[in-house]
């Protein structure tokens, strides 16, 4: 162990033990804690401070002609509810709120047997390649994922390419519902499976086993066993990819050719081509409220249902 | 295990991830003036355009600044703060916990107009901290899931066994707990700091002209047909990303981490 910490190493060592017997962290008894994590909450409270800022700008009027900043009104929010620039507001977080929750829905649908194979492999080749081949599109970060895609999709691209070999001439799927989703299935599938995995993993292979020497066709394991024990890690992969697809910028701008904005690219322009902080704020908030009832319905439906359950088997019993 | 449906949806998933990664690295070796698949050869030139473009340059530069920008802090404010959350029980715990997790729980776009509009009243908009201070924010609950699932399977009796030999709280904590949560720290400080040169909607908010990160710059080229060093550009991320990866992997931390082995 000595050989590891040579000269200049043990110096330092010497120093931090110094200042430790002048600090005397064990004097702060219950604050430590505190102590410790101060560093972390104030770090976070630039962002709960600039959240409580957009509060209160999105509550005041906005010359946008002068720039100037009126008195306190409900201007921002009739903006965003009434004609006529209302409806389009609207449609775009409901088009952001569809796109997001087909997306959701087929993530978890193909997360599922991923993650099922991933934990019953008994190849630990395979399962360590799959592994890396998730965590990858997640951190090669937005742009080079929206990159890989428009390279795809493009008219020139690659789909067109393969189609060409079969005797299909198209378009390219850019501009589409379709390629905006593709897009953005890459990221969510692996994070749908990472975040399934953990649920699936308590899950007692004998209890599969079980079922079907008691004659259970493969459909009714995964309907009576699997699912219903994997619930946790579902609903955590849904409120995960939910939250993040609500925010997509790129995958919608580049790859839907701006015809589909989703609610980051109006708030984008809002700020970009308006310089409308006012209005910028009350949407942002509007996105975080919606967000926020998207994913805590599920959540709180889930545990009523949770406890639903347990009373009904507690009355059967 | 092997049934039909679950065979193909594995493939699909392989063909999602895979596909993309394949034709980003393909582009980035590409011989031709402009981008085109199949490409007509194969060259560096891409990388070597990219090393000629000082603008494209710069930006790499400013990116790299950022992620060093964002590992400082998170390791500042995560790791004290995970040893914190796992090793003590105190009143304001579970609170405090979850407003660790605000950055997440927020849509990005939300949060990113939040320091847009404070980082402007502040005045502070036209230099790096800020956008580093946002991304940090946002991405340090990895860095403390990272730090804290290590800290979970380190025994606490080792500490205890420590101070009861003589130990002072800071050699424990260099001798006993910082060894043990090295893996933690290391896998963490890895995915923050990938996370944080590619980062690009906060970004997007809180750029001025001339501090453009990568991600940044290659947006605004691919309003029009992508220029080779985009695609060397893009290259150089996915070799980031696959080398981290792989390095997590292989620390044993991901497998800890998604996967016990027990």
């Amino acid at each position: 162990m000595a050989e590891r910490y040579s000269g200049l190493r043990w110096r330092l060592i010497d120093g931090l033990i110094g200042a430790g017997r002048i600090l005397r962290p064990g004097r702060l008894g219950r604050l430590q804690p505190y102590v410790l994590m101060l560093p972390a909450i104030l770090l976070v409270s630039v962002l709960a401070v600039g959240l409580i800022y957009l509060g209160w700008l999105s509550i005041h009027a906005y010359d946008s002609f002068l720039m100037q900043q009126g008195g306190i009104s409900a201007q921002q929010y009739l903006l965003l509810f009434e004609p006529p620039s209302g409806p389009f507001y609207q449609q775009t977080l409901l088009r952001t709120l569809l796109l997001s929750l087909t997306v959701t829905a087929g993530a978890v649908l193909l997360g599922l047997p991923l993650a099922y194979v991933i934990i019953r492999t008994p190849r630990r080749a395979l399962r360590v390649t799959l592994l890396v081949l998730l965590l990858v599109p997640f951190l090669m970060g937005e742009i080079v994922r929206t990159f890989a895609w428009y390279l795809i999709l493009a008219n020139r691209g690659m789909a067109g390419w393969v189609a060409g070999l079969f005797g299909i001439e198209d378009g390219g799927l850019l501009g589409t519902p379709l390629g905006v989703f593709i897009g953005m299935m890459q990221v969510s599938t692996p994070l749908a499976t990472l975040l399934i995995m953990p649920a699936m993993r308590r899950i007692d292979p004998n209890l599969e086993r079980a079922a079907a020497t008691l004659g259970a066709s493969p459909a009714r394991i995964w309907a009576n066993v699997v699912i219903p024990l994997t619930w946790p890690g579902i609903v955590a992969a849904i409120v995960v990819v939910l939250l993040l697809n609500i925010a997509e910028y790129d995958m919608p701008a580049i790859l839907g050719l701006g015809r589909l904005p989703f609610v980051a690219n109006v708030i984008g322009d809002i700020y970009r081509l308006q310089q409308n902080l006012y209005l910028g704020s009350a949407f942002s908030l509007l996105l975080l409220v919606v967000s926020t009832l998207v994913v805590v319905l599920p959540g709180l439906l889930f545990l009523g249902w949770l406890r639903l359950r347990r009373r009904q088997r507690r009355m059967a019993a | 295990m092997n049934g039909p449906v679950i065979r193909l949806s594995v493939a699909l998933v392989i063909l999602l991830v895979a596909v993309p990664l394949a034709i980003v690295l393909l582009a980035s070796v590409s011989g031709g003036e402009r981008l085109t698949f199949p490409p007509e050869s194969l060259s560096l030139n891409p990388y070597r355009a990219l090393i000629g473009n000082g603008e494209i340059r710069a930006a790499l530069g400013r990116s790299l600044i950022v992620g060093f920008q964002v590992v400082v802090l998170s390791l500042i404010a995560g790791v004290p703060a995970a040893i914190a959350l796992v090793r003590f029980r105190f009143r304001f715990r579970f609170p405090l916990g979850l407003f660790m997790i605000l950055g997440v729980a927020t849509p990005l776009i939300a949060s990113a107009f939040a320091f847009l509009a404070l980082f402007t009243w502040m005045g502070s908009l036209g230099s790096l901290w800020p956008i580093s201070v946002g991304i940090t924010v946002v991405n340090l609950p990895f860095l403390m899931f990272s730090v804290a699932s290590s800290l979970f399977s380190l025994d606490p009796r080792l500490e205890e066994a420590a101070a009861t030999l003589g130990a002072e709280k800071v050699q424990t904590f260099l001798f006993v707990t910082l060894p043990g949560i090295m893996p933690g720290i290391l896998s963490g400080t890895l995915m923050v700091f990938v996370l944080g040169i590619s980062e690009f909607v906060i970004s997007l908010l809180l750029y001025t002209i001339n501090i453009q990160t990568l991600p940044i710059a290659m947006f605004a080229s691919l309003r029009g047909p992508p220029p080779p060093e985009v695609a060397a550009a893009a290259g150089l991320y996915v070799l980031a990303a696959v080398l981290v990866v792989v390095t997590l992997t292989s620390l044993k931390s991901t497998e800890q981490f998604f996967y016990r082995n027990d």
